[in-house]
């Protein structure tokens, strides 16, 4: 099994925005959904992905609604609102702000005297 | 961020707490279920996949409850838990909650009715537009006393010089009227108004319209504008009466409006019906009250200057009348605030939040006790990892917890107090008061009710909480012995509550002391008559016939000689302005063969006409001369009887008997003195006493006829006994008002005994509370020095010299406390001046004496604790050890 590679604060807030932005998704969906954007690169321990989505309905950027699953079994989905697709857009910025800093940084050649 | 997700989501959570639970465990077995699907869809055996989709997945339990936090639910839970388990403590202690608890709904349900009133009497916004605008008028003598009202002539005056100034300024007087409707003829109060009184205040008629302002001029047909309460209950609420005629005064008189509910003005009385102001051209008598409506922009001091320069035109053009006079402009709201019971309710309001200060204090303090005998409960709690902060908010919700439950307690005392207050109001003033005296309890009442509740709870609570959370808990679990002697941190809490409440209880007993020393002055102080068993009845003579004087005098003489003739009259005799009745007219004079003053430096003095036997049946006494008689006609020689105030103004040293005064128009009118009377009481209680000219009613043209009847029968006999002599005399008059001069005495200083009554009960209130708090500190400090006291005692110490140690504690608090209060009550009761009768609101003697009381309770109450030290045990004591 692949070891999980730590995830940096916040961004699986910004990984499950993101997510659920492309359509309304369950939970198990999202965690399916990350791995597979990320060829298997981002693993996320299953369970922690709950407070998280439960974190962010509560700051008002998703909303949840009760519907059927593939095979007809009763699941919660999760979609944007307005102020969730703001929030993406804004954590998007930060994080493109952020690895290009760092991408900067870590290019950085030695000087040649 | 959205606070109304945050707020569905803890509502979800607090108030749909089992769906949200289910639809939690819902959601986390779906995944899990899905998770093992997709793994037996991978090869897993089905027992396999389950269990590695349940490890993977992590434990339940901490994972719903991680959930529950981020949905921002803990707060909830452990609010839940923490007031269930302040029930527990408070059930536990049933004595400590039930004392805390009741002291706090007295002092927060008094608070509740006090505010109550001032909800509806100040706080509302008078019922007018711009109300911010509108100002009264008054006349005042040259010094800038309060003098009245002032005459039409000088209304139309003011009127045509509104200059850049006044939008408008109205005037009106409130004679009684008599409704023909139906069999039974009616008395109501109405008021005679200028034309643009409804349009000044911007409010509107429900129906019809207001007056037009030709309808103010003579010969103009009869209208009136009815309230909504007269239209309602006498006129059949009937849509089409306007426009309609009834007879009032038994003259067809056309309804051209109907008012709005609730549409009153506080200084005219429960005003029922208003027709327009006839105009006259008579400066003497001054009978109208004024308001008006300044220009946006103007202010008070300006319009005063402004309205000032025009009185003093007036002065100089008609100085006969005038001379002596200018006026006063106070802001309505202040005057509805002098008459109507807003600065009196304010105080109120003050002096009662004092004693919910004092309420809370005890608890606190009661708090504070049960706190320390919990030392040990916080300490295991502590060291077995509760988090202080925790522990405050826990100790917080007990404490909040008990001020909520006693806000719902106190609406029970509020619904009381405002009941009682309701009922203290006699209802002869309740008109004069703002929204008619109507008090209820509201939903902005109950709003403060909690609010002040979740204030003093916070306020009170906090500092037993941070006591007890500063609890060393090495120190306290370490101690063996089941008492330890206070942290000092306790002590020093419990010290500041001492002075804390002595100063307060010093404030609220200040101010009772000095509302009931004016009491006491205006009861006691001379009124120069002696109004018991005093009826007076006021007649307006109107009607063409009785332009002429010798027709009016003959009317006046007719009636006086049927009310002499009633049973049980011991006197009757009648005068003009009758003390106390409100009215009064102002006359400059001179005396002869002193130097002519220029017309703007003319003396005034008040003027009555008044009957012969006049001074007997009022009490006045003779002090020299002779009264009038009925040889004193209007062929006669002019004659008049003077006050002494009169006399020590005019002839300090010489006998006023024969001299010979001038007053009226150009003073052209003279009378030769021919006696002096005592001073009497009367405008408005002032015990200032102004010169004044009596003249017989025969000598002079007055169509104002108040009857005072000496008797020892019933008010109501007499009552219906003037009734029926004025009807037999001539039936087209009516009786204005008949009163015992008890009642109209009451009316006039109701506001006074009222706040006087209500700062009596919770001044002896909070002198009780002070007592209790004092008790219970010293009480509690005397046990907790119990080991101290048995080895003091041991060593030989005398009781007596345990008692003076306890109680000399006592006195230096006490006597912190009584500097603080003091300083505090000297600051504070300044501000009360407007209601304290004659009494500077710094009087010395008050707060002198209230202090020795305070003082005297406070050592009392530390008497019985020092007692119990004397009397302890030391064998026991130290056995106990």
């Amino acid at each position: 099994m692949a070891k999980q590679q730590d995830l940096l604060q916040g961004t699986l807030d910004l990984l499950i925005l993101k997510s659920i932005s492309l359509e309304p998704m369950h939970g198990y969906g999202i965690l399916l959904r990350i791995q597979q954007l990320s060829d298997g690169r981002l693993q996320i321990q299953q369970g922690s992905l709950y407070p998280a989505l439960y974190r962010l309905e509560y700051r008002g950027w998703i909303k949840a609604d009760w519907g059927e699953s593939e095979n007809n079994r009763k699941a919660k989905y999760y979609r944007l609102t307005t102020e969730g697709r703001r929030q993406l857009k804004l954590e998007t910025e930060n994080w493109n702000r952020l690895s290009a800093g760092v991408v900067g940084v870590l290019n950085a050649q030695p000087e040649k005297s | 961020m959205s606070i109304a997700a945050r707020i569905r989501c803890i509502f979800e959570g607090a108030f749909r707490r089992k769906r949200m639970e289910h639809d939690m465990d819902e959601e986390l077995r779906f995944h899990v279920a899905k998770y093992t699907e997709d793994l037996i869809r991978s090869g897993l055996p089905r027992e396999q996949a389950e269990r590695r989709a349940r490890a993977e997945f992590g434990s339940l339990q901490p994972l719903k409850e991680e959930c529950r936090e981020a949905r921002g639910l803990r707060l909830w839970d452990e609010l839940i838990q923490d007031l269930r388990y302040a029930g527990r403590m408070l059930r536990s202690s049933p004595g400590f909650a039930l004392i805390a608890i009741f002291t706090l709904a007295l002092g927060i349900g008094a608070n509740t009715a006090v505010f109550s009133v001032v909800n509806v009497w100040v706080l509302k916004p008078l019922p007018y537009a711009n109300p911010d605008q509108l100002v009264a008028i008054w006349s005042a003598d040259k010094e800038g006393r309060w003098i009245g009202t002032t005459s039409s002539a000088d209304l139309e005056d003011w009127r045509k010089q509104k200059g850049d100034v006044f939008e408008d300024i109205c005037g009106w007087a409130t004679p009684a009227l008599t409704l023909q409707q139906g069999d039974e003829p009616e008395q109501i109060i109405g008021a005679r108004v200028s034309a643009e009184f409804f349009r000044m205040l911007g409010v509107a008629p429900q129906l019809g319209r207001g007056f037009l302002p030709q309808e103010g001029q003579a010969g103009a047909p009869r209208v009136a504008v009815a309230s909504h309460e007269l239209w309602i209950n006498r006129l059949g609420a009937d849509p089409a009466l306007v426009g309609k005629t009834i007879q009032i005064d038994g003259e067809p008189t056309t309804i051209v409006g109907i008012m709005p509910e609730g549409f009153h003005l506080p200084l005219m009385g429960p005003v029922k019906l208003w027709m327009p102001l006839p105009l006259s051209n008579d400066r003497r008598l001054g009978y109208l009250r004024s308001i008006a409506r300044l220009k946006p922009g103007v202010s008070l001091p300006s319009a005063t200057q402004y309205l000032k320069t025009v009185a003093q035109r007036l002065a100089d053009a008609h100085p006969e009348t005038n001379a002596a006079r200018t006026v006063l402009l106070r802001l309505l709201r202040d005057e509805i605030g002098r008459d109507g019971g807003s600065d009196q309710a304010l105080t109120v309001f003050w002096l009662v939040a004092c004693v919910l200060l004092l309420a809370c204090s005890n608890v606190a303090n009661l708090v504070v006790g049960r706190a320390v005998s919990r030392q040990k409960e916080m300490a295991v709690r502590l060291a077995i990892g509760a988090g202080r902060g925790r522990l405050l908010r826990q100790l917080l919700t007990e404490n909040l917890a008990m001020f909520l439950v006693a806000a719902v307690l106190s609406v029970g005392f509020a619904l009381w107090g405002v009941r009682w207050i309701a009922n203290a109001i006699p209802p002869e003033i309740r008109g004069f008061l703002p929204n008619s005296g109507v008090l209820r309890v509201d939903t902005t009442t109950l709003l403060y009710t909690f609010a002040i509740a979740l204030l003093t709870g916070l306020l009170f609570g906090l500092a037993p909480a941070i006591h007890c959370w500063r609890v060393d808990v090495n120190n306290v679990i370490k101690e063996n012995s089941s008492r330890q002697s206070g942290s000092s941190a306790g002590n020093r809490l419990k010290s500041c509550l001492i002075v804390f409440e002595t100063a307060l209880a010093l404030v609220v007993l200040v101010a009772a002391g000095l509302l009931a020393k004016g009491l006491v002055k205006m009861y006691s102080h001379a009124l120069g008559f002696n109004p018991n068993g005093l009826i007076s009845a006021s007649v307006p003579i109107s009607g063409s016939r009785y332009i002429d004087p010798d027709r009016a005098e003959e009317f006046k003489g007719a009636v006086l000689q049927q009310v002499l003739r009633l049973p049980g009259v011991q006197a009757a005799a009648f005068d003009s302005y009758t003390p106390y009745s409100g009215n009064n007219s102002t006359v400059s004079y001179r005396i002869e063969g002193r130097p002519v003053p220029p017309a703007s430096e003319r003396p005034f003095a008040f003027i009555d006409m008044v009957s012969p036997g006049y001074f007997a049946a009022m009490g006045i006494p003779f002090i020299r001369g002779r009264d009038f008689s009925a040889q004193d006609r209007a062929d006669s020689l002019p004659v008049a009887i003077v006050n002494q105030a009169m006399v020590r103004r005019n002839w300090p040293n010489q006998d006023p008997v024969g001299q010979i005064i001038h007053y009226g128009a150009e003073t052209k009118r003279t009378a030769t003195v021919v006696g002096v009377v005592g001073d009497t009481a009367g405008l408005d209680d002032l015990d200032y006493r102004y010169p004044e000219i009596f003249l017989p009613s025969r000598q002079s043209d007055s169509r104002y006829m108040a009857l005072v009847v000496r008797t020892s029968a019933a008010s109501a006999n007499i009552a219906a006994g003037v009734r029926h002599a004025v009807h037999t005399v001539d039936n087209a008059q009516a009786v204005q008002r008949i009163q015992t001069m008890q009642e109209m005495m009451r009316e006039r200083r109701a506001a006074y005994v009222i706040v006087g009554q209500v700062a009596s009960f919770f001044a002896v209130l909070s002198l009780f509370l002070a007592a209790l708090g004092i008790y219970g500190v010293m009480a509690y400090s005397v046990a907790a020095r119990r080991q101290e006291f048995g080895i003091r005692l041991a060593l030989g110490a005398a009781g007596r010299n345990l008692i003076s140690l306890v109680i000399r504690q006592g006195v230096i608090l006490t006597t912190i406390g009584l500097a603080i209060g003091l300083a505090a009550a000297f600051g504070v009761t300044r501000l009360m001046s407007s209601i304290l009768y004659q009494v500077s609101p710094t009087d010395a003697p008050t707060f002198v004496w209230i202090s020795v009381l305070l003082f005297a309770v406070a050592i009392f109450a530390c008497y019985f604790p020092a007692r119990r030290a004397s009397r302890i045990e030391p064998t026991r004591v130290l056995r106990y050890e």
